[in-house]
């Protein structure tokens, strides 16, 4: 099984280990994102002007 | 010596969108780290150029005028934690979708702000047990994950360092929010470790700063090891000459001979 899949985003690492591993997944599908999908207008939303989102101090 | 990270981009700059422009600050904030400080348009302009006046704005949206500048972003979904760890850790960076509900009553929230928000994580390290810890936990009796975020809501604070289990609880709670898993990103351009075509000719010196020794010269258009980047010495950032903008960062370079230098972000 290949590290990634302890799947915890712990540990020390080395940056050509690192490189490795994202080579084997940054071309899967599943992990791109399409123009007008539901991750990609998602961000639409991360803006600090809804007030209903502000609690007063 | 600590990766290079762009100075740190408002997006409270008073602009006619500046509520809305956190993804173009953490956009401004790749385009500025991917060249080392050459390219700096600011979250406005970024926005201009995109043509969106609807208020927030869509990864895809930044990619396609990062592009512009010759900065390749790509938006990713799904990431797991080792995933996102990775794509940091090798030498990319990642602009991520958080909610900030998470965030709220840490030292690393956006004011008062638990909506959704996007932040830029810049470098990665590791806290050994009993190392010094740099992230809200403020305790190394358990070794965890840090990483150096500059959130454009609160950028008078700078770069902070997250841990990493804030990060990515306040990133997969965006992701549950739209009944995804994982964590949505926007990943820059791998900077570290990896070959870059000299955009000029010019001086590769033995300090990262202009009054070092010349060691050698990049070549136009000849691809050369950039092994690191680093802040040093101001140069020009526009080529126009002195009293213009200026920038810090700098290259780690390999030249021709085996010896290693540094050349600033016109150069490489």
């Amino acid at each position: 099984m290949p590290a990634w899949k302890d799947d915890n985003g712990e540990g020390p690492v080395k940056a050509a280990d690192a490189k490795a591993r994202v080579k084997q997944w940054w071309n899967d599908p599943k992990h791109e994102v399409e123009k007008g999908s539901k991750a990609d207008a998602a961000t639409r939303d991360d803006r600090l002007d809804d007030p209903a989102k502000q609690e007063p101090e | 010596m600590a990766r290079y990270g762009s100075p740190p981009t408002p997006q409270m700059d008073g602009s006619t969108y500046q509520e809305s422009n956190c993804t173009w600050a953490a956009t401004n904030d790749h385009l500025d780290s991917a060249t080392l400080g050459r390219v700096r348009p600011g979250p406005a302009t970024l926005r201009r150029l995109s043509g969106d006046t609807s208020g927030g704005s869509t990864y895809t949206q930044n990619a396609e005028v990062a592009a512009r500048y010759g900065v390749v972003l790509k938006p990713k979904q799904g990431l797991s934690r080792t995933q996102f760890r990775d794509l940091v850790a090798g030498g990319q960076r990642e602009s991520v979708s958080i909610w900030c509900k998470i965030t709220r009553y840490t030292t690393r929230r956006t004011g008062y702000f638990t909506g959704f928000h996007t932040v830029f994580a810049n470098d990665y390290r590791w806290c050994v047990a009993g190392g010094k810890c740099l992230c809200e936990k403020l305790s190394s009796t358990t070794a965890h994950a840090e990483f150096s975020v500059e959130d454009p809501g609160t950028t008078t604070a700078g770069y902070l360092w997250w841990s990493g289990d804030l990060l990515y609880r306040a990133a997969e709670a965006r992701s549950a929010s739209l009944g995804l898993t994982g964590i949505i990103a926007l990943a820059g351009p791998d900077t570290e470790g990896v070959n870059r075509v000299a955009r000029e000719s010019g001086p590769v010196r033995a300090i990262a700063a202009g009054s070092g020794a010349i060691l050698g010269y990049t070549t136009k258009g000849q691809s050369f090891y950039v092994a690191s980047t680093t802040k040093g010495g101001n140069w020009d950032a526009d080529g126009t000459g002195p009293g213009t903008r200026v920038a810090n960062g700098w290259a780690k370079t390999k030249l021709p001979s085996g010896q290693y230098g540094y050349a600033t972000g016109r150069t490489i």
